[in-house]
């Protein structure tokens, strides 16, 4: 399972590889910004992407809108990442399409699995 | 009765005597006060009160029945011992008040603010007072505006007492006086005060004039427009038009052209014979400014403090988890206390926000109806690790199926949040149980036992405080907030229900809340109330979605009024053609139709033009005509509170005999 993890913080960045990486079926592949998100998800044949919501430059919400806009991405499950988790929120990513909010502060030993379960892998 | 009047008291109650009047009819000039009290205060209820012998008795009432109270159940009473305003932010936490709160007629007075009426000689008559349904204050402003109105009720007294001696006639003076107590009133003020009739300024205090950078002679004969920036003056217009008793916020203009944030309050007053718009301005640029900050100030908490914990959150988890090899066991105790500490960090910080938010009325509910036996069995399969962990025996002796309403999330978060209390403070091998019975009429009581220590009178009244915890050792103990409560509280009271403990040390303790039972649907019969016993007819509810039907059968039914539901246009005229009710709640967006037909409807049919309608809408109100039609606009969602003051705002009317039952 390929996926694309995007995130601004180069901390958070590091603790999602180890996390994620607890996991042998997952292949990760990080990114630090929505605009190198929108250049990678065309071509990396990824299975989901896993995305963080305040980002500066293009923020989580508009990098999935633009996600869904495309059809070459627009098939590829987005879940969000999020420290922003009122219920205002949710619903704002899910309406753009996302599958489903995971919230942060997150507990690195059970990640991969909540990212399995709303993936339903 | 007490056995005799002090001295003191005796030449009080001459004084009263002597201004004659007690037990008199309504009158306009002491209306307008109450009115004004009411408008600038911000209350849904301002009364003029006389305090005699025996009685607390209402010269003027507006958002209440005008009538009378024993003197001791009064609120009234304390207010007149001082010559300062009383207020009192919370009747219900007011010791000497809270025993007398539910005599006043309703169980739901929470504010009380009083200012005495006394006569030149030092003789407190009675008060000018404002009362509200939840716990508030009132501004510098607001309390010295409640004195002059005490005063001006004063002057309105002498003025009767002199006129009455001399025997006037006073047709001319009456309106030249009622003039002239708005403009003493006004001019006490510090908010902008107008009076419009036919979209043109009549009247204007100096604060008006101030506020936009005019003189007083210049504001008196232009439009309200004249006064509004470009970008608002739709909206502007809209609330003109639907005459909204609440507040609204737009920018204003000043004579040089530069805007100002505003906040606008309309209402409908009868002016010199007429009736005109009673309009009250603030500059809330400051307000705005602090709103900015506080929200802003709430993103970082949300947003700033989040991140860096996420890191942390991570790096323990992966360290305690052995993600990245084996830790010597004392490093692996640190990292399990830090890791412990980082997650009561996120709770609080979770718990701190969700309070804010519940509590500044920002959580929107989704009221639906629930099934006890569901809600109770998934909240308690949720926390099975927990009280495996604790070694406590979770049972649920919930059988009942009636159905509530609620928020589910909410509900479960309620009921989350007292069983993990009773997991926590039970004895290992304890049981928690949860039954569910019977509560008030109307309610369904859910009650969480528990085998612990047990809670003493003393710390009950403590218990739903934020922050408030029995023990400080307990918040590291036990794991808490001390949020938990005050969020639950918060929640089931907005959801319309109550939160109770019931314990004694040494008994363990019973936690329960009370939500209200779905009502037996009784869509499109015939409303009961109307006929010659019954005072008030019931209101019609024009609402197709169930569940919000529902609800405000409940939140209506609690407050003393019959409701009949309506679920589409042709049911609503069916019983129209069959009753005629108190007040029309309606819908805007029906099965068969707009909301709007049903006012085309009761502005062609006699006997309905008088009907108040309070439409119920997603949006706000949309340009067209049929808005005259309409006493006041509520935006979904609204609260409870909202709905009864638009209600009682609608029928209470000064004009009583227009909402009286058809003969």
């Amino acid at each position: 399972m390929r996926l694309l993890c995007v995130d601004d913080e180069e901390d958070i960045r590091s603790i999602l590889a180890l996390a994620l990486g607890l996991d042998p079926e997952l292949e990760i592949e990080l990114v630090d910004s929505g605009e190198a998100a929108l250049v990678r998800a065309p071509a990396g044949r990824f299975d989901a992407i896993l995305l963080d919501g305040m980002m500066p430059g293009l923020d989580g919400y508009e990098t999935c809108r633009r996600l869904k806009a495309d059809p070459a991405t627009a098939a590829i499950p987005v879940v969000f990442l999020t420290a922003r988790t009122q219920r205002a929120e949710v619903d704002r990513a899910l309406a753009l399409g996302a599958v489903a909010c995971l919230m942060k502060p997150f507990d690195p030993m059970t990640l991969a699995g909540e990212l399995r379960t709303a993936l339903g892998w | 009765m007490s056995a005799r009047p002090s001295e003191a008291e005796r030449s009080r109650l001459e004084a009263l005597q002597r201004y004659a009047v007690l037990d008199t009819p309504a009158e306009q000039a002491f209306d307008d006060i109450a009115r004004l009290a009411s408008l600038i205060c911000g209350t849904p209820v301002a009364q003029i009160n006389f305090i005699d012998a025996t009685r607390q008795w209402s010269k003027a009432s507006v958002g209440a029945p005008r009538g009378e109270l024993s003197r001791r159940s009064g609120l009234c009473i304390r207010a007149i011992l001082q010559r300062d305003p009383l207020v009192v932010p919370d009747v219900a936490a007011d010791e000497s008040f809270a025993a007398r709160a539910p005599a006043v007629g309703d169980p739901a007075v929470r504010f009380y603010a009083g200012a005495p009426i006394v006569t030149a000689d030092g003789h407190a008559l009675g008060t000018v007072c404002v009362f509200d349904h939840q716990p508030r204050s009132l501004t510098a402003e607001q309390t010295g505006a409640l004195a002059a109105m005490a005063r001006l009720v004063m002057s309105e007294l002498e003025l009767r007492r002199l006129r009455s001696a001399r025997r006037d006639d006073v047709g001319d003076d009456a309106a030249r006086e009622r003039g002239e107590s708005f403009r003493r009133l006004a001019s006490a003020a510090n908010e902008g005060i107008t009076i419009i009739i036919d979209d043109r300024i009549v009247e204007a205090n100096n604060a008006f004039g101030q506020l936009f950078g005019y003189e007083v002679a210049e504001v008196v004969g232009r439009t309200p427009l004249d006064f509004v920036a470009p970008e608002s003056r739709d909206a502007a217009t809209q609330h003109v038009t639907v005459s909204s008793e609440r507040p609204y916020e737009a920018r204003g203009k000043r004579k040089n052209g530069t805007t100002f944030d505003i906040e606008v309050i309309m209402k409908s007053i009868p002016y010199k014979g007429r009736t005109a718009l009673g309009c009250v301005v603030r500059d809330i640029t400051e307000r705005k400014e602090i709103d900015r900050l506080k929200n802003e100030f709430v993103s970082i908490v949300s947003h700033e403090l989040r991140t860096p914990l996420t890191s942390i959150r991570g790096s323990l988890g992966l360290m305690e988890g052995g993600a990245v090899g084996e830790l010597p066991p004392k490093a692996h105790d640190l990292v399990r206390i830090a890791r412990q500490n980082a997650d009561r960090l996120i709770r609080l910080i979770n718990d701190i926000l969700d309070l804010e938010k519940i509590e500044s009325g920002k959580v929107q509910l989704r009221i639906t109806s629930l099934d006890p036996v569901e809600l109770v069995d998934s909240t308690i399969a949720e926390l099975g690790a927990m009280a495996l962990q604790y070694k406590v025996t979770l049972t649920s002796l919930v059988t009942r199926r009636d159905p509530i309403t609620g928020d589910r999330d909410r509900v479960i978060q309620v009921l989350t949040n007292l069983l993990s209390n009773a997991v926590k403070f039970s004895p290992e091998g304890g049981v928690v149980t949860v039954a569910a019975t019977d509560g008030p009429p109307g309610f369904l009581r859910v009650a969480i036992t528990d085998e612990g220590p047990g809670i003493t009178e003393e710390q009950k009244a403590q218990l739903f405080v934020r922050f408030q915890q029995l023990e400080q050792a307990n918040t590291r103990r036990r794991g808490g907030t001390g949020l938990g409560l005050a969020i639950s509280r918060s929640l089931v009271e907005q959801q319309g229900g109550r939160i109770g403990v019931d314990s004694a040390p040494g008994r363990g303790s019973t936690f329960w809340f009370e939500l209200p039972l779905v009502p037996a649907a009784r869509t499109g019969e015939e409303p009961s109330a109307p006929n010659a016993d019954v005072e008030r007819p019931a209101v019609l509810v024009v609402e197709d979605d169930p569940a919000v039907a529902r609800v405000l059968g409940i939140m209506l039914g609690r407050h003393g009024h019959e409701v009949v539901m309506a679920g589409t246009l042709d049911q609503a005229r069916r019983i129209l053609a069959r009753s005629r009710p108190s007040a029309i709640l309606l819908d805007m967006g029906l099965p068969d139709g707009s909301g709007l037909d049903l006012l085309d409807h009761l502005i062609g049919t006699a006997g309905l033009e008088l009907v108040p309608v309070i439409v119920l809408s997603g949006e706000g109100p949309q340009a067209d005509h049929r808005n005259s039609r309409v006493s006041e606009w509520l935006t979904k969602p609204f609260t409870e509170r909202e709905l009864l003051r638009a209600i009682s705002g609608a029928i209470g009317e000064p004009e009583p005999e227009r909402w009286h039952t058809r003969p």
